[in-house]
């Protein structure tokens, strides 16, 4: 269980070993990591952390990155530029 | 430039010589040289290149006298001066070459001369069309020739496409010459969702999913249908002109950006995860996020692609509409920066870069890989109708539609030999590799 923490949950899109993937976010979870979705196929997750846990994260086993969820905005359906 | 002198097409069409010396797949020069002489003073120009490097004796031709003209253009014995054009095909021996060069660059009545190179009738951005961009031109290096001047005749044809049958964009890209159609090769595109009941498109999905949370896979924005409509609109629309790459190819119609236009990375996962599972040859993403100059590409992306090209998927996405040129122009944006995702950038109709399209600012994977139609491209409209969009949006599925013609071509090939292929066939541009990375996208 992850330690306490005071900072904000903030989304984190992760690549892990796809070879163990299951234990890879069974730790990612005990990091701190709340999983709201799971890619076994391309070894890909995302979820929120609290963002001083996300050092945490990256050091765990199997973990091969972490990244910001960032959200991607079209303009309006009348914009000239898409 | 579209009527420019230089333009071959003034000369009429060059017959096919099977038994000529330069003819053949991969020889696209007659050995003769074409020369534009300022037509107040052709005697000149021609005299001093007589005198100079030794052409063959002048035949003069004027428009009444058309029908002899292939005959004369055969003889090599013969150069024809066409006087009311102001320009001549010269036969010159190639040890004079050189020297036709450089009188003609020395001489001010001879305005320009280049290698003159087979024509074909109907192909407007063949590799064989004749250099009509660099004025004065005298060049003897027919390889320099060739690769700068690759797809001028695109240019040349400037804005003003006939889009009666076919968009321009279809056109450029040259899938209006391709039998290949994608048959069977799905494709699939990450986006806003698609109108399912579109009569063009209605038949052409596989599967659909929505990964937006409380949304069906229905697109209320328009820029997915839009999209899928490029990639894979039918060969017979309801309404001409055609506007799909790849006729017959299969669509997996991944929803993963909201009716507003919205969405997250972790969407976006879950997506390319899913047409993966379901056997994409190629993944189309129309959408990106900006990002700052020397920002680095996002490390999970990067990993996720290279897996989906272990698994045969090769990944296209925007470069994003973030420069405003010529003032600014930004960098790729994410997940287009990734080293094994291919950055789309725009081209308007003149075949030069959009004036939105994000440039190759950032190095490691921020580069431009190729470019493609991206302003004023009419496709499918939620509704059953169509409309015009502009954007890298609209250039990336025109790269996933060719895709999946050579897909088609080359049932075996890995997606790394996709994208090779790809990449290898583009056309080079004058522009810099920075806005049009490889060149203009080519269907196979």
């Amino acid at each position: 269980v992850s330690e306490s923490s005071h900072s904000e949950p903030v989304g984190v899109i992760l690549s892990v070993d796809p070879y163990r993937f299951a234990e890879t976010v069974e730790a990612a979870r005990r990091a701190g990591l709340t999983v709201t979705g799971e890619q076994p196929i391309l070894g890909t997750l995302s979820g929120t952390i609290a963002e001083d846990r996300i050092p945490a994260l990256e050091a765990v086993a199997g973990v091969e990155s972490v990244d910001r969820d960032r959200t991607i905005h079209l303009p309006p359906p009348d914009s000239p530029i898409q | 430039m579209a009527n420019g002198p230089m333009d071959r097409r003034a000369f009429g069409e060059q017959p096919d010589r099977p038994s000529g010396p330069h003819t053949g797949e991969g020889a696209e020069y007659t050995g003769r040289y074409v020369v534009l002489l300022d037509p107040g003073n052709q005697e000149s120009g021609m005299n001093v290149l007589r005198s100079s490097a030794d052409i063959a004796p002048v035949e003069r031709v004027r428009g009444t006298e058309a029908a002899n003209v292939a005959e004369l253009l055969e003889r090599p014995d013969v150069s024809v001066l066409f006087e009311e054009l102001g320009a001549a095909v010269v036969e010159v021996r190639s040890d004079q070459r050189h020297a036709l060069v450089t009188t003609a660059e020395a001489e001010p009545s001879i305005i320009a001369a280049e290698p003159e190179r087979m024509v074909y009738a109907s192909v407007i951005t063949a590799p064989q069309q004749a250099p009509t961009e660099f004025f004065p031109a005298y060049r003897s290096d027919e390889e320099v020739v060739e690769r700068h001047t690759k797809a001028e005749i695109a240019v040349a044809q400037g804005p003003a496409w006939d889009e009666k049958k076919w968009t321009w964009g279809l056109q450029a890209i040259r899938a209006s010459l391709s039998s290949l159609t994608g048959r069977g090769v799905k494709i699939a595109v990450l986006d806003t969702g698609v109108d399912t009941d579109h009569p063009d498109l209605a038949g052409r999905v596989d599967a659909t999913a929505s990964f937006v949370p409380g949304e069906a896979v229905e697109d209320g924005h328009g820029h997915g249908t839009h999209c899928i409509g490029t990639a894979a609109g039918p060969a017979n629309p309801q309404q001409e002109p055609r506007y799909g790459v790849a006729s017959e190819a299969r669509v997996l119609a991944a929803k993963v950006l909201s009716n507003a236009g919205s969405g997250t990375d972790g969407q976006i996962l879950a997506g390319m995860a899913w047409a993966v599972a379901h056997g994409a040859r190629v993944i189309s993403m129309s959408l990106g996020a900006p990002v700052r100059p020397g920002e680095l590409f996002p490390q999970t992306y990067e990993h996720l692609a290279q897996r989906a090209l272990q698994r045969g998927a090769v990944i296209v996405a925007a470069a994003g509409n973030d420069s405003r040129r010529p003032q600014s122009i930004e960098p790729v944006g994410r997940p287009a920066n990734c080293p094994s995702i291919l950055a789309v950038g725009s081209l308007d109709k003149a075949i030069t870069p959009s004036f939105f399209s994000c440039g190759g600012i950032n190095g490691v994977g921020g580069e431009v890989n190729i470019a493609a139609p991206g302003r004023d491209v009419r496709s499918a409209a939620p509704g059953g109708g169509y409309q015009s969009m502009s954007g890298t949006s609209m250039a990336t599925p025109h790269v996933a539609g060719v895709l999946a013609l050579l897909a088609q071509a080359d049932p075996n090939a890995s997606a790394t030999d996709l994208k090779a292929s790809l990449l290898a066939s583009a056309f080079p541009l004058t522009q810099p590799v920075r806005d049009v990375g490889s060149g203009l996208l080519q269907a196979p």
